[in-house]
């Protein structure tokens, strides 16, 4: 209708609407490229990554297993032959569970290599999941890329591994027993039993055969 | 004459149709008026129950997508994978280690050394199985742990989406009363004019007008007859 009153503040009302629906747009586009931001960062810690530290874990473990398996190697044959069964059907069978040890000690290492690179997975998937949240709230996908870059660093840091137990000490406990009772004996059996100077405490594995 | 009794109606009636009109005229304004805030703030409210549908089928697809992936046969192909893969990094860790690494005596016979590639063989074999029960053992945590994983990135998605519906929820009833000043208009003019006119039409018509109208009351007339 006509002569109808005017309404001076349909603009302004136009004008806030209109800047509050694309405040809020830019909003979740920010998070949305924060996002982004952080899947990309986070993108270097694929399946090759953890391959990779599967492998760094077995290669620091691996050599100290090695070590210890020639030793005990070393002193089994000794043991063995001083008891004059090491070409026998029960030297074989003995050297034949050292091996088994050994071996089975290898896929326990790669086993605990699996589970220590779920630890560190779990890790930087708690890392990721704390920044989407930071991202969220913030809304600033430049300081949220800064943070995930330094968080992402952060993840690297060395974990301490303790070195390896003594993997072979049961295997050769009944070879140690028998020296220390060929040594403590009123005519030792063995060579280096009858001369000054033999085996150290059976308990150490540090001892060389000498002959 | 006819304009004696018809004047005397005449300013009346026009005065109540001024009035009526003017009055229909306000009526008609303000209800236009209400209509078109209703539709302002319906529109919107229509455009955030689209936007909150849309939400909700997104994170519905989502989890409809994870779910599928609990199913049995994929649950048995996830369980699968992580058993060969676990499989085959255990095994290949296994060491070989030829009998002639053992250190024996040159006289040593034959037998001697048959009996030790035996024993080595067997112990190969008996590791090698040991090592495939573990693997298919750890699968299981494996897979799972898997599991969590792709959870958690569900969890992340979905709470995305409720970021963005709560935020637009939250801003509906403001954008509703701006959406509302933008088409709000006050009363019509011309209907209250027309109202008052035709106020003002009857209240002059009442009072007597250009010199016809009622007769004026005599104040004295009840003393004139004399004592």
């Amino acid at each position: 209708m006509c002569f109808g009153g005017g309404n001076d503040g349909s603009g302004e009302a136009r004008d806030a609407r209109l800047r509050a629906e694309a405040d809020e747009r830019y909003r979740k586009s920010a998070i949305i490229a924060g996002q982004k931001r952080i899947d990309t960062n986070f993108s270097q810690f694929d399946d090759g990554y953890f391959d990779n530290f599967r492998e760094d874990y077995k290669s620091n473990y691996f050599p100290q297993l090695e070590t210890q398996f020639n030793d005990a190697n070393d002193k089994l044959t000794a043991g063995l032959a001083g008891r004059g069964m090491l070409e026998s059907s029960v030297g074989a069978s003995r050297l034949g569970d050292l091996q088994k040890t050994y071996n089975d000690e290898r896929s326990s290492i790669g086993g605990k290599a699996f589970d220590a690179a779920q630890d560190i997975r779990a890790r930087i998937e708690n890392q990721k999941s704390n920044l989407y949240s930071y991202n969220t709230a913030a809304a600033d996908p430049q300081g949220v890329a800064a943070r995930a870059r330094s968080e992402a660093t952060a993840l690297v840091a060395p974990q301490a591994f303790s070195p390896l137990g003594q993997v072979f000490a049961s295997a050769l406990q009944p070879i140690a027993a028998f020296v220390s009772a060929d040594r403590n004996s009123v005519s030792p059996q063995l060579g280096f039993n009858q001369t000054s100077g033999g085996y150290s405490s059976p308990t150490s594995s540090s001892g060389r055969v000498i002959s | 004459m006819c304009f004696g009794l018809e004047a005397a109606w005449l300013p009346a009636l026009i005065s109540a149709g001024l009035s009526g009109v003017g009055t229909a005229i306000s009526a008609n304004s303000a209800q236009k008026d209400a209509r078109n805030r209703a539709q302002a703030r319906n529109a919107q409210l229509i455009q955030q129950l689209d936007e909150q549908k849309g939400y909700a089928d997104e994170a519905r697809g989502l989890v409809d997508q994870r779910l599928e992936e609990y199913s049995p046969q994929s649950q048995s192909g996830t369980l699968g994978e992580a058993t060969q893969k676990r499989e085959a990094a255990l095994t290949s860790d296994i060491a070989q280690t030829a009998p002639s690494a053992t250190a024996l005596s040159g006289s040593a016979p034959k037998v001697v050394e048959s009996a030790i590639a035996s024993s080595m063989r067997k112990a190969l074999g008996e590791s090698t199985q040991q090592a495939q029960n573990q693997a298919k053992l750890g699968s299981y945590g494996q897979s799972w742990f898997d599991a969590g994983l792709k959870d958690a990135q569900l969890g992340r998605g979905i709470d995305t989406i409720n970021n963005f519906s709560k935020s637009s929820a939250g801003m509906l009833p403001s954008l509703q009363d701006l959406a509302e000043q933008e088409v709000a208009k006050p009363p019509s003019v011309f209907g209250q004019l027309l109202t008052g006119l035709g106020g003002a039409v009857g209240s002059f018509a009442g009072g007597g007008g250009f010199g016809g109208g009622a007769v004026k009351a005599d104040p004295w007339a009840g003393l004139r007859g004399g004592f």
